[in-house]
Parts: C-alpha cells; structure tokens; sequence
C-alpha cells in the first residue's frame, strides 16, 4: 500500500448518522490493496460525529476524515465539493450514506477508471436486498441503476479530479439534480460516461409515510431548473414532457378530475388509465389487486402533488416539466 | 434503592432471580395476538411491532421506576410512555438486521439512542453492537441478578 492515494471517496451525509456508520463498514471491508482513504462531510454534532466517525477503525487506521459543516448550511453539492477539494486521489469516487458497496467495489471502479482515462465512470446501483420486505411499504424510495443511465446518480460515480476542476464541480444552486447536471455538462465537455456495471452498490430501500414523502418530493419542483439549464434532458422524458409514464398518466387524471368538476363527470374517464395501471402495481393476483386499490388514493395524492409541483417549479422557470 | 422495575416481553428467570433478591419486580410478557402478527409480516413489519404499543400500555398501567426492555419495540414503547429504560438486546446484530424491516430502523435507534443503558450479553453482542449501531453497551450475563440490581439503582 505504498505511494499515491489511488481513489478517495467522497461521500455528503445529512440526517443518518447510523447509516453512514454501515457504509463506512463496507468500506471497511474494501479489497482494494492500493491505497485510498474517504471524506465525509456532514452536519452532525460533536458527539455524533466522535461516535460515529471518530470511533471507526477506518479513521483509526488513518484513511477516513470528515469536515463537519454548520447544521442548515448543506447540501448535497456544497458538501460533494468541499468533500473533493478536500480529498488526496486524482480519482474521486463518489458514493451516498444510504449505500452500501460491495467489497470489490473500489477495485472495479478504479480499473474502470483506468480504463477509460479522463473519463467519468458509473458503476451499477440495485435496491439494498437485505431490506426488500420493506418494498410491501405503499410508499418507498430506492434506486435500480444499469450503468450507463442519463442521469449518473452520485450514489455509484468516479470522477478524475482534473475534469471537476475543469467544471466548477457541482452547480450550488441546483437544489436537486446537481449530480445530472454535473454529468451532462461532462459529457458536454465531450468526456462519454463509462460503464462498470460489475462496481455495484445497493441502495437503502427507505418508507415513508404518505406526508413524509410529500415533503420529500417537494425538491421535484427544482426539476425545471435542471431541463431549462439542459433541454437535451427532454430526450430522456417521456412524450418530451414527462417525468415518466405514471406522471403522464397521473396528469391525464388530474386533468379529468378538475374538468368533471368544472364540465362534464364523463371526464371522469380520462383517469381511467391511471386506474388500471395502479391497480396492477402489486401483481394480477386478487390480493395484489385488493392491496393496490387500498393503496391507490395515497398513491394518487402522492403522485398529483409530484406532478402539481414540477408544474410549479415549471411556471417560475418558464420550460414545461411535468 | 432500585424502586419497581417492570421486566417487559423477556427475562422471567431475571424476574424470578430479582425477586428473590427482594426487588420490587413486575414481569409483563407482550404476546402480540397471532392475526396481528399475520397483518403486520403482511404489509412488511416485524410482528415484534405490536410491542411497541403493548409496552406503552404496560408502563401506564404499571408505573414502574425503571423499565427493563428486551426488544427494540418494547424499548421503544416505553420510552414514548416516558419511562427510563435499560433495553437488552438478545441478539447479535449483524447487517441483516438492522432495517429489514420497515421502521424497524427507527425502533432500533431510539432504543439504543435513548434508553438510560444498553445490556448485551456477552463480548460478541457487545462488539457487533459497537460496530452496527456505535453504542457502547453493559456486559451482563443474563442470569446476573445482582449486576442488574445495581445497574437499575444507578440509574433511578
């Protein structure tokens, strides 16, 4: 393990101090024989911070270090970029504290990246399988990502620290969505994305509550901001407009509803695509369907207030997102 | 002076062992009903869930001084009825267990994060629960009457 730091990880924690304990676990359990380390930049107090990170055998051993930044000063691109100014590596690995890597993930990555000289590379992403029982939740947020996908997530990505440079890192005000516009304005720069689809880590499979994830979803509405800054995002909407299906399709409904109660209950029936595919989300069966029609009112109100708030987000950046 | 301890969902021996000693002991088991059980694996909860509320219920009604929790979701609920709680956790933890389930996360850290002592049963336990949650536990062996005496009366 002599010579440069081959690969630092970067990683923005925020709000789960015990979940970046069991990342900095794999970490630990990396087999990468060069040498590499990992910064951490969170928000957590002194105590929280000594427990977690302090006490690890990684920062024992002298390969981990955290920055801790003021409480309600963060987010995830101020705190990446403070992480890889910081870092050592000429190649920085970014990766979340809800993940989990495998212990080959290092190794992969690095060879990836030196496969591809100067280039960003995106390793694989899949739903955490030690907590797939908590997909039986109504609603639930995890990432499945098959490198190379369009919008290179930071849960799972390398970088060359030239080509951060060269880019400002990631773009402060983009409230969400600043890991997308970091890998588009790459790829604008003409570095393609590179595939490992063998560097994997899994993602936290995470419920919440119906409010819970409401409030989550309101940074959607920061969306617009990002397909306004990249219109060549629009490639990878559905209809050009769209999220996705569902938002197409939760849209379409929400359209019915208010025009049955503006005109006519027969546009009623422009939410029935909507319905039929909601009822089919837990499976054909009778209890998968009895289950999805349970769910349905929540997934609705969920899924219009998604829609309503990129249509916000859509009106004060003047670029249609739905 | 250790006052009432309510021993909830676990450790008839210790009760048996602490009674004997003179203590002011309460064993309360939370048998969460068999349909119940079934509903919750359903939807994705560890049965043990039930306990959360069962526990809250028997520290209402039993008004212990201390608390002594053998699940994360008795500790849980014993902590939101606010009781002062030692959660003794039977197993060793390991990264399987930890979020498998859902809010079982949750029960997890507000066991470990707020209750007054965490009590493990050997080295084993003590160094995975180091490890997974970063908690510093007591090493007790579960039939240790005495030890748990006196880690009750420094509590109170």
């Amino acid at each position: 393990m002599n010579g440069a730091t081959a690969i630092s990880v970067v990683v923005a924690s925020h709000g789960r101090h015990l979940r970046l304990r069991w990342l900095l676990n794999a970490l630990e359990e990396q087999t990468l024989p060069e040498r590499w380390d990992v910064v951490v930049v969170h928000d957590y107090d002194e105590q929280t911070a000594h427990r977690v990170i302090d006490e690890h055998p990684l920062a024992r051993a002298g390969r981990l270090r955290h920055i801790a930044i003021e409480p309600g000063t963060g987010s995830p691109a101020r705190q990446r970029n403070i992480g890889w100014r910081a870092a050592s590596a000429e190649l920085i690995a970014f990766t979340d504290d809800d993940c989990r890597p495998e212990p080959d993930w290092l190794e992969r990555l690095l060879a990836a990246g030196r496969a591809a000289p100067g280039q960003p590379v995106q390793g694989r992403t899949d739903p955490e399988p030690e907590e797939w029982e908590i997909l039986r939740a109504p609603h639930v947020r995890t990432l499945l990502i098959e490198p190379v996908g369009p919008f290179c997530q930071t849960c799972n990505m390398l970088y060359p620290r030239e080509l951060l440079e060269a880019l400002g890192g990631f773009d402060e005000r983009a409230i969400t969505g600043e890991d997308v516009d970091l890998s588009l304005r790459a790829r604008a720069a003409g570095r393609a994305i590179a595939g490992a689809p063998d560097a994997v880590v899994h993602h936290a499979i995470e419920s919440h509550t119906l409010p819970g994830i409401l409030r989550q979803n309101l940074k959607w509405r920061y969306l617009a901001y990002l397909v306004k800054r990249h219109p060549e995002l629009r490639r990878d909407l559905f209809l050009w407009v769209f999220w996705d299906a569902e938002h197409a399709r939760s849209a379409l409904a929400l359209a019915g509803i208010v025009a049955a109660a503006l005109w006519t209950p027969w546009a009623l029936l422009a939410a029935a695509p909507y319905v039929a595919h909601g009822l089919r989300r837990r499976g054909p069966r009778p209890r998968g369907v009895l289950i999805a029609a349970l769910e349905l009112p929540g997934q609705a109100v969920r899924q219009f207030a998604e829609v309503l708030g990129l249509a916000y987000g859509s009106l004060r950046r003047g670029t249609l997102i739905l | 002076m250790t006052g009432r301890v309510a021993l909830l969902g676990g450790g008839a021996p210790l009760a048996d062992a602490l009674a004997a000693r003179g203590l002011d002991v309460m064993g309360r088991e939370l048998r969460v009903p068999a349909g119940v059980a079934r509903v919750l694996r359903a939807r994705g909860f560890r049965p043990e869930l039930a306990e959360a509320w069962l526990a809250r219920r028997a520290v209402r009604a039993l008004r212990p001084d201390v608390v002594h929790a053998f699940s994360a979701e008795a500790a849980f609920g014993a902590l939101r009825a606010g009781a002062r709680v030692v959660f003794s956790s039977a197993d060793v933890l390991d990264r399987g267990a930890l979020a498998d389930h859902r809010r079982r996360l949750e029960m997890l850290t507000a066991a470990v994060e707020e209750s007054a002592a965490v009590v493990v049963a050997d080295e084993q336990a003590a160094s995975a629960m180091r490890r997974w949650l970063a908690v510093e536990p007591v090493v007790l062996d579960p039939a240790d009457a005495a030890g748990h005496e006196a880690l009750y009366a420094r509590l109170r």
